[in-house]
C-alpha cells in the first residue's frame, strides 16, 4: 500500500532521512518509531506529499508522489504533530468546510458529518466551539477531519503527545477501530508503549535511517537469543550476589543487573528452565519472583538502536 | 447561517466568512459605522451650518462636498489600505496559526483557493465600502462634484484596490511557503503591504483629480505613440498587475502543494511586461508628428531606463532561480531514480526561463531601439546604427549573464542567505565600480564602462537619434487640437561625435564586460565542480 525506495530528504546540508525503503501493506497499523530528531516526522510529511524528497521514490496505492499530488491527497489523510485549528468556528461549521474542500458531495457532507464524529465519540460536540475544545478532542476532530474524505491510508504524527491517560486510551481505541475498518495507518510515536497495543507492524529509524522493520513478533524473535527471563529480589546486594552466581552459567546470556532485578536470556529447553527455576530459590531466600517476560517493541529497540539522533 | 447555500459557495469564502463576519460582528460593524458616519455628518453639517454667507443651497452643497471628500478619504483607507493588509496576512496567517498543512492537502483546485481567499480577505472592507458607497454617491451629487472625476476616483477605487489586494495576496502566498524561514516577521508584512497601499494612493491620486485635466491642458501620456490620458494608462497597468498577481498567486499555491508547474506562464508574464514597458517607453518620432511630451529626455534615457527595468528582473530571477546546496543534491541524484529526474526538469525549466526571459528582454530592446529610428532620413551617425545596438545588447548580455553565474557561484557557498547573497554583492560591486568610475577624470574609463548603463551612455552620446534628439522648432500653434502647443522634435545634426572615439569605447567596453562576464563563468564552474565532488563525497560515505 505504501512503499519508499531510495528515499532521502536533506534540509541544506543536513539529512533527516537517508535511503530509506520501506514496505506498508493494506490494513497494516505501522509503528514509526525512533528518538526525537530521527527523522519521522519528515518522513511522514514526505509520504503525505507535503515535502519534496530530495531523492527516491514513494508509491502510495501506486500513485507515484511528487507526480500527482492531487490524487495522492485524495487517498492520503495526515494528522500532524503540532497543528491549530478555526477556533471562532463550530465543530459543524469546521467538518462543512473541509467536506467541501475535499469535495464531498453536498448531499453527503451531513451524512459523512455525523459518521466521523460518531467514530470520534464527539456527536454530542457538533454545535461546541472549536475552540472550546480540550487538547484531547481537538486531536479527535482533526482525526474526524481527516477521515471526512475516507483515506485509504492515515498518517498519524505523534497522536498522543500532550494527550491525557483517558484520552490516550479513547484515541488507541479509535486507531484500532480504523484498522479494523482496514485502514491503513502509519503512526509515529517516540513512546514504545503506547504503540505496542496496537500496531502490527513497526518500523525503527535513528539518525534518519530505518534500522530494523517488520512484523513486532518477527523482531522480537530476531532480539530473543533465548527465553527471556527475570528475577527479583528484595535487596540490591542479594541481587548482586545472584547475578555473580548465576554468570558462570553457560546456558544464560545478556544477564545484566538493574537495582532488584536481574535480566537474562535462557537457552535451553522447558525442563531445564524448570530446573534452573528449582537451583534459584533453593539456593536463594530473597527471590521475590522468578518468570518468563515478554519482549516488546521497546525491548526491541533497545536492542537494536545506538539511540542517538541526527 | 443556512448552510444549504453555503454549500453552493467557494468553501474558503464561506469559512472566511464565518471567521471574519459571524453575525454579531456583522450587526457591531453596521452599527459602529452609521454612528461614525453620523459623527463625521453631524460635524460636517455644524461646519456648514455656520456659513451664515451662504445660501441654504450653497450650504448644503458645501456639507455635501464636505461629506464626499471624507468618505473619499474612509474609501481609500479601506480599499487601498486595509483589504491589501488583510489580503497580505492571509497565507501567512495560515502558517502562524498551524492550518496550513490542512491547507496544503485540500483538494480545492489552487485558483478556487486563491478565490476564495481573495475575496475573502476583503470581506470586512468590502462590506463597510458597500455601507458606505450609496452615501458616497449622495454626498457626490449633493456636493456637485465633477461627475468625471466621480467615474474617474471611482474607478480608481475599484481598479486600485483590487490591483493592491491582488498583490498582498501574492506577497502573502509567496512567504508562506513550505518553509517556515519568514513567518516570525511574517505578520508586519500586513502593515507594510497596507503602507505601500496608502503611498500608491497619495502618488498616483492627482492623475484622477479633477484639477489634473481641468481646462483641457493636461500631459498625455504615450503607449505605443498613441495618447492617452494618464488615468486610463494607469488603470491598464493596474489591471496588468492585478491579473499577473492572482496569476502568481495560483502558481505559489501549486508550489506549495508540491503541483508540477509548466514554464510557460512565467514566460508569458515576461513578455507581456516587457510589451507594456516598451509601449511605455515607446519612441516613434518622425518630423511629421508633433509631439509635446515625448522627447523631454533623450531617447538613450528611455533605453537607459528600460535596460535598469530589466537589469532588475533578471537579477530577481536570477536570485529566485539559482541553485543552492539543497537543489542541486536533487540534481546530482537524478542518476538514480525518477523522482529526482522529475525535479531534475523542473530545474532545467528554471534556467530555460531566465534565458527565455533574457531573450525577451533583448527583442524588447531590440523594438525599443528601433522605435527611436523610425524617422528615415539619412543622418549620418559615427556608429552604424546596426552596431550600435548589438553593442548595447553585447554588453547587456554580458553583464546579466555574469551577474547570473556570479549569483549561482554564491548560491553555491554556505551564506545563510543563499542566492540573495549574490544580488547583493553584484549591487555592492556596480555601486563600487561606479564609484570608481566616477573618480577618474576621463568619464569613458574601463571602470565606468563596466556598468551597461554608463556603457550605454557613452556610445550613444551625441547621437542624433539616441541623444540629440531636440525639440528644435519654434512652438507650433495646431489648429486641429486648439488646447495644445506642440512642439516639433526631431534629430539635431548640429554636432556630431568624433567616430574614432566611440569605436574605441565601443571596443574598450565590450571587452571589459566580456573579460568580467568570463571571469564569473570561470569562478562558478570551478565552484560548481567543487561542490559536485563534495556532495557525491557525502553521498557515499
Amino acid at each position: 500500500m505504501v512503499s519508499t525506495f531510495g528515499l532521502s530528504k536533506y534540509y541544506e546540508t543536513t539529512p533527516a532521512v537517508r535511503d530509506v525503503d520501506l514496505y506498508v501493506s493494506r490494513g497494516e497499523i505501522c509503528g514509526l518509531i525512533g528518538p526525537n530528531g530521527a527523522g519521522k516526522t519528515t518522513l511522514l510529511k514526505m509520504l503525505a506529499g507535503l515535502l519534496r524528497p530530495t531523492s527516491g521514490k514513494i508509491e502510495v496505492d501506486r500513485i507515484e508522489v511528487g507526480a500527482e499530488p492531487k490524487r495522492l491527497h485524495e487517498i492520503v489523510g495526515y494528522v500532524p504533530d503540532t497543528f491549530g485549528l478555526y477556533d471562532e468556528l463550530s465543530v459543524r461549521q469546521f467538518l462543512e468546510y473541509f467536506a467541501r474542500a475535499h469535495n464531498v458531495a453536498s448531499d453527503k457532507v451531513r451524512k459523512r458529518i455525523a459518521s466521523v464524529l460518531e467514530l470520534t465519540n464527539l456527536s454530542s460536540k457538533l454545535e461546541a466551539a472549536v475552540g472550546s475544545l480540550s487538547r484531547g478532542m481537538r486531536q479527535r476532530l482533526v482525526i474526524a477531519k481527516t477521515l471526512l474524505h475516507a483515506p485509504k491510508v492515515l498518517l498519524l504524527d505523534e497522536p498522543a503527545s500532550g494527550l491525557d491517560p483517558l484520552a490516550r486510551i479513547e484515541l488507541r481505541d479509535l486507531i484500532r477501530e480504523l484498522g479494523r475498518m482496514g485502514t491503513t495507518l502509519v503512526v509515529s510515536s517516540h513512546i514504545l508503549t503506547e504503540l505496542a497495543d496496537f500496531c502490527t507492524s513497526v518500523v525503527i529509524m535513528e539518525q534518519g535511517h530505518v534500522i530494523r522493520s517488520g512484523r513486532v513478533d518477527e523482531l522480537i524473535e530476531t532480539i530473543r537469543g533465548g527465553t527471556p527471563l527475570r528475577i527479583e529480589l528484595v535487596d540490591e546486594a542479594a541481587a548482586r550476589a545472584l547475578a555473580a552466581t548465576l554468570s558462570g552459567r553457560d546456558d544464560l546470556k545478556n544477564l545484566s543487573v538493574n537495582r532488584l532485578t536481574i535480566d537474562c536470556a535462557f537457552q535451553g529447553d522447558r525442563a531445564a528452565l524448570a530446573e534452573l527455576h528449582r537451583e534459584v530459590v533453593l539456593a536463594n531466600a530473597s527471590v521475590v519472583s522468578f518468570y518468563e517476560r515478554r519482549l516488546t517493541i521497546e525491548d526491541v529497540f533497545m536492542a537494536v538502536g545506538s539511540h542517538k539522533v541526527s | 447561517m443556512d448552510s444549504n447555500w453555503t454549500t453552493r459557495l467557494n468553501p474558503e469564502i464561506v469559512r472566511s466568512l464565518r471567521v471574519t463576519l459571524p453575525p454579531r460582528r456583522l450587526l457591531f460593524i453596521t452599527l459602529l459605522t452609521m454612528a461614525l458616519l453620523l459623527v463625521m455628518g453631524g460635524v460636517a453639517w455644524n461646519d456648514a451650518a455656520t456659513r451664515t454667507y451662504l445660501s441654504a443651497g450653497a450650504r448644503l452643497a458645501y456639507f455635501g462636498r464636505s461629506i464626499y471628500w471624507v468618505l473619499t478619504l474612509v474609501l481609500f483607507a479601506l480599499l487601498f489600505v486595509l483589504v491589501p493588509a488583510t489580503a497580505a496576512l492571509s497565507f501567512i496567517q495560515e502558517k502562524v496559526r498551524g492550518t496550513s498543512l490542512f491547507q496544503q492537502m485540500v483538494l480545492l483546485s489552487p485558483f478556487r483557493l486563491a478565490v476564495g481567499k481573495f475575496i475573502g480577505s476583503g470581506l470586512v472592507g468590502y462590506f463597510i465600502a458597500a455601507l458606505i458607497f450609496p452615501l458616497f454617491l449622495i454626498a457626490a451629487i449633493t456636493g456637485e462634484a465633477d461627475p468625471a472625476q466621480f467615474v474617474r476616483v471611482s474607478l480608481f477605487l475599484l481598479v486600485g484596490g483590487l490591483c493592491c489586494q491582488a498583490v498582498g495576496l501574492f506577497i502573502s502566498a509567496a512567504l508562506s511557503g513550505p518553509g517556515d524561514r519568514f513567518v516570525r516577521g511574517g505578520l508586519l508584512i500586513g502593515p507594510a503591504v497596507g503602507g505601500a497601499g496608502a503611498l500608491t494612493a497619495i502618488a498616483l491620486y492627482r492623475f484622477f483629480d479633477h484639477q489634473f485635466y481641468s481646462g483641457g491642458i493636461f500631459d498625455r501620456w504615450n503607449f505605443y505613440g498613441v495618447e492617452l490620458e494618464p488615468y486610463i494608462v494607469i488603470l491598464d497597468i493596474m489591471i496588468f498587475i492585478a491579473v499577473w498577481a492572482f496569476a502568481g498567486t495560483v502558481r505559489r499555491i501549486k508550489v506549495s502543494q508540491l503541483i508540477p508547474v509548466r514554464p510557460w506562464p512565467a514566460w508569458l508574464f515576461f513578455a507581456s511586461a516587457e510589451a507594456v514597458v516598451a509601449g511605455l517607453l515607446w519612441g516613434g518620432y518622425s518630423p511629421a508628428a508633433y509631439r509635446r511630451d515625448i522627447f523631454e529626455n533623450p531617447p538613450v534615457a528611455r533605453l537607459i531606463l528600460y535596460l535598469v527595468l530589466n537589469w532588475i528582473a533578471l537579477m530577481i530571477l536570477a536570485g529566485s532561480s539559482a541553485l543552492g546546496r539543497g537543489r542541486l543534491r536533487e540534481w546530482w541524484s537524478a542518476g538514480q531514480d525518477e523522482l529526482a529526474l522529475f525535479q531534475r526538469q523542473e530545474i532545467k525549466n528554471a534556467m530555460t526561463t531566465f534565458l527565455v526571459a533574457l531573450g525577451i528582454s533583448l527583442a524588447g530592446l531590440a523594438a525599443l531601439w528601433a522605435s527611436f529610428h523610425t524617422y528615415a532620413a539619412p543622418y549620418g551617425q559615427s556608429v552604424p546604427a546596426g552596431i550600435q545596438l548589438a553593442a548595447i545588447a553585447a554588453c547587456f548580455t554580458f553583464t546579466v549573464t555574469g551577474m547570473a553565474v556570479f549569483i549561482q557561484y554564491c548560491a553555491m557557498q554556505r551564506f545563510r542567505i543563499g542566492a540573495w547573497a549574490g544580488v547583493a554583492l553584484t549591487v555592492l560591486f556596480y555601486v563600487i565600480v561606479g564609484v570608481i568610475g566616477s573618480s577618474i577624470a576621463n568619464e569613458n574609463n574601463t571602470a565606468a564602462l563596466l556598468n551597461p548603463l554608463v556603457y550605454t551612455a557613452a556610445i550613444t552620446k551625441d547621437d542624433p537619434y539616441m541623444d540629440k534628439v531636440r525639440c528644435t522648432s519654434s512652438v507650433t500653434s495646431v489648429k486641429a487640437d486648439p488646447y495644445m502647443d506642440k512642439v516639433r522634435c526631431m534629430p539635431d545634426m548640429t554636432s556630431l561625435p568624433e567616430p574614432g572615439g566611440v569605436w574605441g569605447t565601443l571596443i574598450r567596453g565590450l571587452i571589459a564586460e566580456g573579460v568580467l562576464a568570463l571571469g564569473c563563468f570561470g569562478l562558478a564552474c570551478v565552484k560548481w565542480r567543487k561542490t559536485e565532488e563534495e556532495i557525491l563525497r557525502e553521498r557515499r560515505s
